[in-house]
């Protein structure tokens, strides 16, 4: 039910914007926004890029207000826009290789002390989602982390149920044989507040 | 249940995606294994990550940014739509029909006007003229072709060209009777054992024929070859 009822707010705010009612954009700039981020920023490994992605999202979703077609969830559309400006920008990073500021420095050692080591199992599991392929990570994150039904996932992504379902489960049994070997270790080193250390 | 089976469905099992009658096979397999109940309780504890994941926000300026972008998108749309016109331009049929009959009309008599005249000259020798022979086409030469600058006053066609011909066997006849050229029965190849004709005699002399009408004391006939090749 209250699925229901974002879907019917949804619905009224495009309508808004439609109507050329700004005030309506920006609350659902401020409802999807966060959504974007966590899903995009996890695809990029990047924040700035990642911003950059989800500002285009609503932009694109501005530009083409007038094409919404009410039979369709809103969301399925604005995460749809998302993904194929993230994937895009991925195709476009593996023609040209990207190099981070901090490797142009030269001084690895230092960053390598400054860096915030993960402690908790949160932390952990946040770099192995980053590690997953891209098709995985993706469904993974649509699914388990936004907790979307596999029926939105599959619109999303364009393909059938079973191929979602596959991918979730694969992405599962992926990130657990990442983090079991270590798992009784991490139990036991995360008890302890005094010492930071990296599991992965 | 196996271990290797159950162990595929706690995933799931955990998430609560599996039918009721799976789930009670596998509730039933962890109430007896250990290692699985181990098992699940790691999956369990990866849920529960999952949910306690660090949420990615976006910068504070976010909001400011996509709408001055937003702006400039609206302003961008009001330029172009200023310099279209408001209404599409309604037809006025009760002024296009006429218009346009009367196009027509102005088209189909200047195709009448200016449509070749099948007895004016082309320009060239037409295939099929009634005035001269069926064959001219056989033997059309273009007029203005720069390239065929000699010869242009003669006339090219079949039956000329079929008439010099009988002319020219006419005379190579007179002249040579086929075989006969005075000396050619008495070209003989002499060897030691026998004596016997030349081989291709006739054939050369007949070549030569040819060549001996230019030469030939007829002078009508000679001027008239002249003339005609």
């Amino acid at each position: 039910m209250a699925k229901q009822t974002e879907k019917d707010i949804d619905y009224s705010l495009i309508r808004a914007v439609q109507n050329g009612d700004m005030v309506a954009f920006n609350e659902l700039v401020d409802r999807y926004k966060g959504r974007l981020m966590n899903v995009i920023g996890r695809m990029l490994s990047s924040t700035e890029e990642a911003e950059d992605i989800v500002q285009e999202t609503f932009v694109r979703v501005y530009q083409h207000r007038q094409s919404f077609n009410f039979e369709h969830c809103f969301s399925t559309w604005i995460y749809t826009i998302g993904l194929n400006l993230a994937r895009n920008e991925l195709r476009k990073r593996k023609k040209f290789k990207y190099y981070e500021i901090s490797e142009m420095q030269g001084n690895e050692k230092e960053f390598a002390v400054e860096m915030k080591l993960p402690t908790r199992l949160p932390e952990v599991l946040d770099t192995a989602i980053k590690q997953l392929p891209e098709k995985y990570r993706t469904a993974f994150m649509l699914r388990d982390v936004q907790e979307m039904p596999y029926e939105e996932v599959a619109k999303i992504l364009s393909v059938p149920l079973g191929t979602v379902k596959s991918r979730v489960n694969r992405a599962r049994m992926m990130l657990r044989d990442k983090l079991q070997p270590r798992m009784e270790e991490y139990n036991a080193l995360s008890k302890s507040t005094l010492l930071p250390v990296s599991i992965l | 249940m196996r271990c290797r089976k159950a162990r595929s469905y706690l995933s799931a099992y955990c998430n609560d995606e599996l039918t009721d009658r799976r789930r009670l096979a596998v509730n039933e397999h962890l109430s007896t294994c250990s290692s699985c109940r181990k098992e699940e309780a790691f999956q369990r504890s990866l849920r529960l990550a999952e949910k306690q994941l660090p949420r990615l926000a976006v910068s504070n300026d976010f909001n400011t940014r996509l709408l001055n972008r937003i702006a400039a998108e609206r302003f961008a749309e009001t330029r172009t739509k200023a310099y279209l016109p408001k209404r599409a331009p309604v037809l006025a049929w009760s002024k296009v029909v006429p218009a346009a009959a009367m196009t027509l009309v102005f088209l189909v008599m200047g195709v009448i006007t200016f449509l070749p005249d099948k007895n004016g000259d082309p320009g060239y020798i037409a295939a099929g003229d009634a005035a001269t022979s069926d064959n001219r086409y056989l033997t059309v030469q273009p007029v203005n072709n720069p390239n065929m600058t000699i010869n242009l006053d003669k006339d090219w066609s079949l039956n000329a060209q079929l008439a010099r011909a009988e002319r020219i066997n006419r005379i190579s006849d007179r002249i040579t009777p086929a075989g006969s050229f005075g000396l050619a029965s008495n070209v003989t190849q002499v060897s030691s054992r026998s004596i016997r004709p030349l081989p291709y005699v006739d054939h050369y002399f007949q070549v030569r024929s040819v060549v001996r009408i230019y030469k030939s004391t007829e002078t009508s006939s000679a001027e008239e070859d002249l003339k005609t090749y």
